[in-house]
């Protein structure tokens, strides 16, 4: 695995994960526990040479922990740790490496995918959101005196009588510039008359 | 789903119960083949002419191809012991290949010879089915007893695994039959044994990586 000979620390480090994982493995919590923290470091590391993207890695560090956990019976005390460990990451690195692969060649990423559903009742807030866009800009289009009297009568919901007071125009002339209004926006977005 | 690494590490601690550790690979492989070698030897003294494989072993070539046959397969059982760790060199799926060749190869020079000295035996369908029934009755339920086994380890490479352990199985089934052959393999014979074999394999190979690929 590692072609390198380790040196004096490495092998006084691996006796140590060494005694930990035996520990772990006749039950002793705290010592596995630390084991689990202290190999972080050296899976992250092992796991970047071939994983660039950080959150991916993290992902295939936390299926090495889990394979670790899973096949812990199988470390022999009187084996180093590190190789056992090593391949174990080697192992479910490739295993991660593959199955994107797969799904790379099977799948297309579709951003829009993930903002709207089958189902139209779900949509609602995002077409909301839509339709007020479009529908403002309609407004904005129509002449001065229709877009005051829209917004006063039908928008801020003002009688006739205030709706009058604020902008100046007579009664009658506010019903008629929100019909004209309404019809409008009426025509523009194609709705029936 | 995402989650913390620290909080899996928390959760992998608390969940963790002692174990028992494996045996070593070695001595996990012999004791297999020893129990298996039991129930075949007894199965064998019990239910074949001796006298008549006595006297087919006394050729040279028949002996040689008998130890080549045995040697594929205990080299394929310990071999697949051993790839079921994680740390084991995958150089172990090699073991088996020159005794295999060399089985074949001995298993090829009795058919030629046979062939050679008798062309219309060579061609006789007679006994081909039953061999190839007894292979497969011999093999499958030593591959299910061989999964089991390996089911242990939880292998990380489970096809690699149950191939390597496929093969084995094949030829002890192989060796198994040699006692209830009372001929040569003729031509017809050796396409026969070949397909139980590449069927077990198969089969093997297919059910182990399921059986065998045990995720956490």
């Amino acid at each position: 695995m590692e072609a390198a000979a380790p040196s004096e620390d490495g092998r006084r480090q691996d006796r140590l994960w060494s005694a930990w994982m035996a520990a772990g493995q006749d039950g002793d919590h705290a010592a596995y526990a630390r084991l689990l923290r202290e190999i972080l470091p050296f899976l992250r590391v092992l796991v970047r040479r071939r994983c660039r993207e950080a959150d991916r890695c993290e992902d295939i560090v936390q299926d090495v922990l889990l394979t670790l956990h899973r096949v812990r019976h199988t470390y022999d005390p009187a084996r180093p740790f590190t190789p056992w460990l090593a391949a174990i990451c080697d192992r479910r690195s490739i295993d991660a490496l593959r199955r994107r692969v797969r799904l790379a060649a099977h799948e297309t990423a579709d951003e829009r995918a993930f903002e709207t559903f089958a189902d139209p009742a779900a949509n609602k807030e995002l077409d909301a959101g839509d339709a007020a866009q479009a529908l403002a800009a309609l407004v904005a289009q129509l002449p001065p005196a229709q877009r005051e009297a829209l917004e006063l009568v039908k928008v801020k919901e003002m009688s006739l009588l205030e709706a009058s007071r604020v902008s100046g125009q007579s009664v009658g002339a506010l019903k008629v510039s929100v019909h004209r209004a309404i019809k409008a926006l009426r025509q523009r977005v194609g709705a029936p008359e | 789903m995402k989650i913390d690494t620290d909080a899996l590490i928390e959760q992998l601690t608390a969940s963790a119960a002692p174990v028992r550790r494996l045996a070593p690979p070695m001595l996990r492989a012999l004791l297999w083949l020893a129990g298996i070698g039991l129930v075949c030897g007894a199965l064998i003294l019990r239910l074949s002419n001796l006298t008549v494989f006595a006297d087919r072993a006394s050729d040279p070539r028949m002996a040689l191809e008998l130890v080549a046959t045995l040697a594929t397969g205990v080299a394929g059982v310990i071999a697949a012991f051993h790839l079921s760790l994680p740390d084991r060199s995958r150089a172990w799926a090699l073991l088996p290949l020159p005794f295999a060749l060399a089985w074949m190869g001995l298993s090829g020079l009795g058919c030629y010879r046979d062939w050679a000295e008798q062309t219309r035996n060579g061609w006789r369908l007679g006994e081909s089915s039953s061999c190839f029934v007894f292979l497969l009755a011999a093999g499958v339920p030593m591959a299910l007893l061989l999964l089991l086994s390996l089911r242990r380890a939880r292998p990380l490479q489970p096809r690699l695994v149950a191939a390597v352990g496929a093969v084995g199985v094949a030829a002890l089934s192989a060796l198994a039959l040699q006692f209830f052959h009372p001929f040569d393999v003729t031509l017809m014979d050796l396409g026969a044994h070949l397909a139980a074999l590449l069927i077990l394999i198969g089969v093997f190979a297919v059910s182990g990586r399921i059986s065998l690929a045990g995720r956490a």
